[in-house]
């Protein structure tokens, strides 16, 4: 097998990864594949050498992947995202229901009979009122989750500070997403080992089938974290 | 006060009765609500859900049914406890992996509880023994209607109750009845029935809820949508399928009397009371499977001695949270296999082997 980088030498190194849903494979000779830092398998995304030479890669993919990078939708109430609302397909609080109204009237349309409530209210709540209560915005009140955001940075000079904030709200959302999927990987552990100690074998296997898929998960984000820095 | 203390000793919760409960075991209502000005539990902060807790206990407390409830937060429960709420149907399996920040209160007659901080801020249910599911609604909404004065809700007018995962927006309503069903297992008519039900768009799941099997031939029916349509429409549809399905069940049971000397039933009811009255360590799940039957049985007449409430306290008294609070003490594996056994033994065999039941004795 001849290394698909230079097409010259005997390719040694063989690397399989799932890119979009579809399982990637590449060969590569050992001097191509020192090259590309394939030598650390934790700290390399075959995406990126992928997207050093065409013909592997189709175009969609590499969009796909690109999509994702960009930063989502955000509550201004809560700072949930789609991301994270595709993930858990829970969101984070009522005034999330308004932000991310267009992508859950879909959603709505499949789960249930209607998409517009006909039963109880509260009594105090007329069916013809305003929508919420006022939503207060991001700016008017410190933000409900903390983010890491320390105060020193804001000395810099405007133009870089814009810069700054954007990364670092790239950063932030890796990180929560992080903690999220640590968070539910935790969760998840113990489900398993309740479900273990009642005897439930059928629901404990489907859990652990779960906890497999977020190790990979987690794998897959604290990788491109890596990366990033 | 403990939870042991609070709780209506088994063999009293076993003996409460409810209109045609040989098949409708029991009916619950639940409904999902949340403060308008929070983020939803898995959202939210710890410090932020204590809060939450604290101002929900305070509410629930408030209430004149709730009076003398018990009122705990998760982490002042043992797993035992949570266990022996969960086989009670009194909270969800999600809600036994609870801890600080998340509560719980039940009324005296344990018939309504109060989930703070589950997947929502707020999950209530009633519940009662049979078939009774407009009352339980009734129940439930009576109590929201109260607490509606005291917690401000997450309500939107198109969208209705706001709740954290979507499938439960609208009314925030689950109505359900657990069915037995052991004459349709045995007919091979349950995968046709469970189907059918599932197109007129209710769920049918195990035992426990969601993710739970299909334990003991016990089946929990519930509706699943909860948006664009009125609670009175979701509650009238679900008693129009579960009477058809219990219709089914009787006549499942009416056939397998007319077979020929009822062997199906004198083979699967007989072997049953032998594995039971004979074993000496035994899982949950054989438990349960084998006691359906027995549980059939008594129904069908075939155990002269058999009390239906004696049976319904075995169901519980041999699952691992109740036969460990019960111990005093946490068991292994193989130490509940063989205290559920001998649990199990002495009071099968006092009922004597299945007979045959006369035909002209059912009828009436």
């Amino acid at each position: 097998m001849i290394c698909q980088k230079c097409n010259k030498a005997e390719a040694t190194v063989h690397l399989t990864q799932v890119v979009g849903g579809k399982s990637k494979k590449l060969d590569l000779c050992s001097n191509c594949a020192e090259q590309c830092g394939v030598d650390d398998p934790a700290g390399f995304s075959m995406i990126e050498i992928l997207k050093k030479f065409s013909g592997v890669l189709e175009p969609e993919e590499s969009v796909a992947q690109v999509v994702i990078k960009q930063p989502s939708l955000r509550c201004p109430v809560c700072g949930y995202t789609e991301v994270d609302m595709s993930k858990t397909g829970r969101v984070g609080c009522p005034s999330c229901y308004v932000t991310f109204e267009k992508g859950l009237e879909k959603a709505l349309k499949t789960m249930h009979r209607g998409t517009r409530h006909v039963g109880k209210h509260p009594q105090h709540i007329p069916l013809d009122g305003p929508p919420l209560p006022k939503i207060e915005k991001e700016a008017d009140k410190p933000p409900v989750r903390k983010r890491a955001r320390p105060a020193a940075k804001k000395k810099t000079a405007p133009a870089k500070e814009a810069e700054v904030a954007a990364t670092e709200q790239k950063q932030s959302t890796a990180q929560e997403e992080l903690a999220l999927l640590q968070g539910l990987l935790k969760s998840k552990e113990g489900v398993l080992e309740e479900a273990i100690e009642v005897e439930n074998y059928e629901y404990a296997a489907k859990v652990r089938d779960e906890i497999k898929k977020l190790k990979k998960q987690l794998e897959k984000l604290s990788q491109s974290e890596k990366k990033d820095k | 006060m403990t939870l042991s203390e609070f709780l209506i000793p088994s063999s009293e919760y076993a003996a409460r009765r409810g209109p045609e409960d040989v098949i409708v075991l029991s009916s619950r209502a639940r409904l999902a609500r949340n403060l308008c000005d929070s983020s939803f539990p898995a959202w939210a902060k710890k410090p932020e859900r204590l809060q939450i807790l604290k101002r929900i206990s305070d509410a629930v407390l408030s209430l004149p049914p709730m009076k003398s409830c018990l009122l705990e937060s998760m982490d002042n429960l043992s797993n035992n406890d949570k266990l022996a709420l969960m086989e009670r149907h009194l909270i969800s399996r999600e809600h036994t992996g609870r801890g600080a920040g998340s509560g719980l209160a039940i009324n005296k007659e344990e018939n309504i509880s109060v989930m703070i901080n589950e997947e929502d801020h707020l999950r209530m249910q009633a519940i009662l023994p049979g078939f009774q599911i407009r009352k339980v609604w009734e129940r439930i909404d009576q109590l929201d209607s109260e607490l509606e004065k005291k917690i401000p809700y997450a309500f939107h007018p198109d969208y209705g109750y706001l709740t954290a995962c979507p499938t439960n927006l609208g009314t925030g309503i689950r109505v359900s009845a657990m069915l037995h069903l052991p004459a349709l297992a045995l007919t091979d008519q349950i995968s046709q029935i469970v189907g059918a039900v599932n197109k007129l768009g209710l769920a049918v799941r195990g035992i426990y809820g969601e993710g739970t099997d299909a334990l003991g031939n016990l089946f929990q029916a519930s509706n699943q949508m909860t948006l664009g349509e009125t609670e009175e429409d979701i509650v009238t549809r679900l008693e129009k399928v579960i009477r058809q399905v219990v219709k089914n069940e009787e006549n499942a049971r009416q056939t397998l009397l007319e077979e020929k000397d009822q062997i199906t039933l004198l083979n699967h009811i007989g072997r049953a009371w032998g594995i039971l009255s004979n074993c000496y360590t035994i899982e949950t799940r054989e438990t349960l499977n084998l006691l359906s039957f027995i549980r059939l049985g008594i129904d069908l007449g075939m155990f002269p001695k058999g009390k239906r409430s004696d049976l319904e306290e075995l169901f519980l008294i041999t699952q691992r949270g109740h036969l460990q609070l019960a111990a005093k003490e946490n068991m292994d594996a193989p130490q509940r296999d063989r205290t559920r056994a001998d649990i199990l033994r002495n009071k099968i065999l006092k009922l004597e082997a299945p007979q045959k039941v006369k035909l002209k004795a059912l009828e009436s």
